[in-house]
């Protein structure tokens, strides 16, 4: 079938295609819906805009990163307790403590702490740390985090996960 | 890099990539109209043509074409709010007042999803009365007014499950009540006429079935979820499908034949 002229979409009286053609009886329609779209195209991306958008909640139901351990004589004068739902070990020589995060900074794993070697030893890829954190053998690529450990006025040890101090940093009581 | 023919093989390529995404170019042919419809997956339902008087909105209203976009709007926000809830006991009214006050634009969505809701009973409703009023449910479209009815029902139940989601006083009173006329369903029902028929009681009638329980509790939150949120609107979404077919093969949107 062949296309003649007549064929052709003359939808203007002028006989010009409205598709391809931007002609002064178009031009409000054409801005109101350059308008529309533009409002819509606006809402969306502020929609789901990083950090402020809808899938950034801003309260969270996770436990709190600060948290009391209680006072220093609970733990024994040379131990490693674990606090497992916190996910931190409470080392303690003596007069000095530390808070050791027990996850390896290999992949993530939860590392256990073996009393007869007096070492950290991760059970996935067998990394291995010192008492005092410092990775000697595996994969791990550092330290165990270390996070902030102060006593409070009441004279409790207070652990604070959202801030990691250095290796050698250590609360002495 | 100084091809002379680079350009040009460029502009095949993409021609090329284009070609296979768009397969017909854009000459304004009445065949080119036609395959504009025929050939792209979300308008070959419709019909390629539309009689001149089906564009006119003062007799279709466009409370079809109206109530297919709120649905729309719905499944989209439905979605999001998905994101949030947990159709548990203990959750549910939480998640809710988290969505009101504290989730990035949660209160808008619940308020769209709810208002739309009610928008989509009103235009499902003035979309049948309109059909009653120009007979558009008349032979050969006798078959596409029975999908239709059942879409009304479809679009009943939604609006019906979606009441006890917040897990609230109304939504959970709104349900009781509801789901205690179920036990008054003919032959299914443990007090409806000829239940003893059947055997019927309280824990084996067509109320237990639905709420999964004797009583509205954690079985029938999670029931009234999933038909809510999966089973309802994949079942509307396939009569739908049916409903805008039959438009095209019944001869096309109202008007005489």
């Amino acid at each position: 079938m062949e296309t003649t002229e007549k064929d052709r979409c003359d939808t203007s009286e002028t006989g010009e295609n409205i598709w391809f053609t931007f002609s002064r009886r178009h031009i409000l329609s054409l801005a109101g819906w350059g308008l529309f779209f533009a409002a819509l195209g606006g809402y969306l991306i502020r929609f789901f805009w990083f950090k402020h958008g809808f899938f950034y909640p801003k309260v969270l139901f996770e436990p709190s990163p600060k948290f009391t351990i209680g006072e220093p004589k609970i733990f024994a004068e040379h131990s490693v307790t674990k606090l497992k739902s916190r996910r931190v070990f409470i080392v303690r020589n003596g007069d000095r403590f530390k808070a050791l995060s027990v996850v390896c900074t290999h992949l993530g794993c939860a590392v256990e702490f073996s009393e007869k070697k007096d070492i950290f030893e991760c059970p996935c890829h067998g990394s291995k740390y010192y008492r005092n954190g410092i990775n000697f053998a595996g994969p791990a690529p550092r330290p165990l985090d270390n996070f902030e450990i102060v006593l409070d006025y009441t004279g409790r040890l207070v652990v604070d996960k959202s801030k990691s101090v250095s290796v050698e940093t250590e609360l002495i009581v | 890099m100084k091809d002379p023919n680079l350009k040009d093989k460029i502009k095949e390529t993409v021609e090329d990539i284009w070609g296979s995404v768009f397969r017909h170019g854009y000459k304004d042919t009445p065949r080119n109209r036609i395959l504009q419809i025929i050939s792209n997956v979300w308008l070959h339902l419709h019909p390629a043509r539309v009689r001149e008087h089906g564009t006119k909105l003062r007799f279709t209203w466009c409370m079809g074409g109206i109530t297919f976009f709120v649905f729309l709007v719905e499944v989209v926000t439905g979605i999001l709010l998905m994101f949030y809830y947990t159709p548990d006991v203990n959750k549910a009214f939480a998640d809710t007042m988290d969505l009101m006050y504290t989730v990035p634009f949660g209160r808008l969505m619940r308020n769209v999803h709810r208002w739309g809701a009610h928008a989509m009973v009103i235009t499902v409703s003035i979309h049948m009365f309109r059909v009653f009023l120009t007979g558009s449910y008349k032979p050969p479209r006798r078959f596409n007014w029975v999908i239709g009815v059942f879409l009304l029902l479809l679009t009943f139940l939604l609006s019906f499950t979606g009441y006890l989601l917040p897990w609230d006083q109304l939504g959970y009173w709104a349900i009781t009540v509801g789901m205690n006329m179920g036990r008054a369903t003919p032959l299914f029902g443990h007090e409806g006429p000829f239940s003893q028929f059947l055997g019927m009681t309280a824990n084996n009638d067509i109320r237990f079935s639905l709420v999964g329980g004797t009583t509205i509790a954690a079985p029938a939150l999670l029931r009234a979820y999933v038909w809510h949120c999966i089973a309802i609107p994949v079942i509307a979404t396939a009569l739908m499908i049916v409903h805008f077919w039959r438009i095209r093969k019944d001869g096309g949107i109202s008007g005489r034949l």
